[in-house]
């Protein structure tokens, strides 16, 4: 059956990462410039999406937001899986002491809930990119570690594993070579659903006050930049909150449909 | 089955333990200790060992850990340097806004998702069902604060129906307190209500599928009491550890709603303790959500087993 929904996620992501690549171009203004003449200015030919308290083209930072959002989802997908894909290999595979020691740590970190957690690191850590990627990536660390785990388990129990074993490879020869091509569905459908969770953790942090600070363009602090004047000039508030939820509704879109397929 | 209760208890009470010890470690031993945060950008090397004495930060973090945690045991939350006062007081008083929150969001949401997810399951594949799934979809894949966000847009800015904010004062009015406790609650019931939508629903389809049911049939029974009296007790046991689960998630995870609505709950506390860089208050606070959220979770395995003859017997 075509699915025409998976698709539209599919295009909305591309068309978000290649504006986080190229957007900086096509802003008509620069993410900082302040109009002091045009403050609180609603949509127009001139500002399309309106302008904020300080006179700031709304659309220009909606389009140089999407750079910060997406820098920060992928790497730290990408060091998540990273994280979480070794603690499930070694785990899995090797078992026993580590398995256990691994598996209570998890348990333990899952006992928080993953924006408390990210909260808490965030806070002691200090607001810096680097350290905004870290924490994400660190929270949702324990739930992939999991899954890769139970994988790993499958994975193990094949005969060619085995077999494997018993003409003398090594055990990091087994991991890499025969354990780690196995586990690419699965690190896609969980790199998605990661990438997902990480967007909804970088929006929150940033509206929270805790992620990227101003005046750096980000979606998440956008909104809340404008909540004291959602009743006087709702768009401040309105484009990036758009964004946010496009950009959400369209990776989910894609993640079902992965994990559907797989 | 005694055993294995035993064995749940025991392993929560071992995890609280560790994520005591995670909550005070994060905030103690990673860069830059209590007194230097505190005093932020006053922060001079005096001040600073000033400061640790008065606090008696120059002691070693095992013997902190341990008058901390023997203090929280002993319900004695220590004193919050922003407050000025115990924290055990300000504790329980926002932990009843967010209960009443969590409350009002559960006795609105559980009924309209489990009868989503049951309508939806009735009419597998239907038009309606792909309704409620599209929404379910919706409502799922967009923050909770961006929810919340656009309602104070459409139903105080546009509409001018309900007031933006949920502060509330402490003389307020009944009828003041519950208008401002709408647009918080839709959000919330919004967040909490696609999981248990969409867990209903596959729960009775697959329910719908099994021989006993078709028996049911067979033996003359109306399709009101075979969905009634047969498959939905059976199709809506699972979805009590959503519920559950649901809880948690309300009771920790309403910082960003909160936020938005300037609720005084848990979760502004939290945002509250960050920003003034009050240490044991974010512990306090940060350690009773973690606590909350971990015994939901228990309360959720708890529920299931206790309800489930299947297992209650063995």
């Amino acid at each position: 059956m075509r699915q025409p929904l998976p698709l539209l996620g599919l295009f909305i992501v591309m068309g978000y990462l290649l504006l986080a690549l190229v957007g900086q171009t096509l802003a008509p203004y620069s993410y900082t410039d302040q109009h002091f003449a045009d403050t609180l200015q609603p949509p127009s030919a001139q500002y399309w999406f309106g302008t904020d308290q300080f006179g700031r083209d709304v659309f220009s930072r909606v389009i140089v937001g999407s750079r910060t959002i997406m820098v920060v989802a992928t790497t730290s997908t990408l060091l998540g899986l990273f994280m979480g894909g070794l603690i499930g290999i070694f785990a899995g595979y090797i078992g026993g002491w580590w398995d256990e020691v691994l598996m209570r740590a998890t348990d333990v970190m899952l006992a928080f809930p993953a924006l408390l957690l990210a909260m808490l690191i965030i806070t002691t850590l200090g607001s810096d990119l680097i350290y905004l990627i870290f924490t994400i990536a660190i929270v949702f660390a324990p739930g992939n570690a999991r899954v890769i785990r139970s994988e790993v388990l499958n994975i193990k129990a094949m005969a060619y594993i085995e077999a494997a074993h018993a003409i003398g490879s090594p055990t990091r020869y087994i991991m890499i070579r025969h354990i780690l091509p196995n586990l690419s569905g699965v690190l896609v459908v969980e790199g998605s659903i990661y990438f997902g969770y990480a967007i909804f953790a970088a929006a929150g942090l940033g509206f929270l006050g805790l992620g990227v600070q101003p005046p750096s363009p980000d979606w998440g602090l956008q909104v809340n930049d404008g909540r004291n004047f959602l009743l006087t000039a709702p768009w401040i508030t309105l484009f990036p909150a758009l964004a946010i939820s496009s950009l959400t509704v369209a990776i989910n879109l894609l993640a079902d449909s992965l994990e559907i397929r797989n | 089955m005694t055993q294995f209760l035993l064995r749940r208890l025991i392993s929560v009470i071992i995890i609280l333990f560790f994520v005591s010890i995670v909550v005070f470690a994060v905030t103690e031993i990673l860069p830059g200790d209590t007194a230097t945060f505190m005093l932020g950008q006053r922060a001079t090397p005096d001040l600073v060992v000033a400061l640790q004495k008065q606090m008696g930060l120059d002691r070693p973090v095992t013997v902190r850990y341990i008058e901390w945690i023997t203090g929280v045991l002993r319900g004695d939350w220590g004193k919050s340097l922003y407050f000025k006062t115990d924290i055990g007081p300000i504790l329980q008083q926002r932990l009843q806004k967010t209960i009443l929150l969590t409350f009002l969001t559960m006795l609105v949401g559980t009924p309209l998702g489990m009868g989503l997810g049951i309508i939806a399951g009735l009419n597998q594949g239907q038009r309606l069902d792909q309704a409620i799934m599209i929404f379910t979809t919706l409502v799922i894949s967009i923050p909770s604060f961006v929810v919340a966000i656009f309602l104070v847009i459409i139903f105080a800015a546009w509409l001018q129906w309900l007031p933006a904010s949920s502060m509330i004062a402490s003389d307020a009015t009944v009828g003041q307190m519950s208008s401002r406790l709408v647009l918080p609650v839709i959000t919330l019931v919004a967040g909490m209500l696609a999981h248990l939508t969409r867990h209903t629903r596959s729960s009775l389809i697959a329910v719908l599928q099994d021989d006993y049911l078709r028996t049911a049939r067979s033996k003359g029974l109306t399709h009101r009491t075979v969905i009634l009296r047969h498959a939905l007790p059976n199709a809506l046991l699972p979805t009590i550890t959503v519920i559950a689960l649901n809880v948690g998630w309300l009771l920790s995870g309403a910082v960003l709603v909160e936020a938005v609505f300037a609720y005084p709950g848990l979760g502004q506390l939290m945002m509250q303790a960050i920003s003034s860089r009050d240490i044991p208050l974010l512990q306090a606070v940060a350690l009773v959500m973690a606590a909350a959220f971990t015994l939901s979770n228990l309360a959720a395995d708890l529920l299931y087993l206790w309800l489930n003859p299947m297992i209650r017997y063995e």
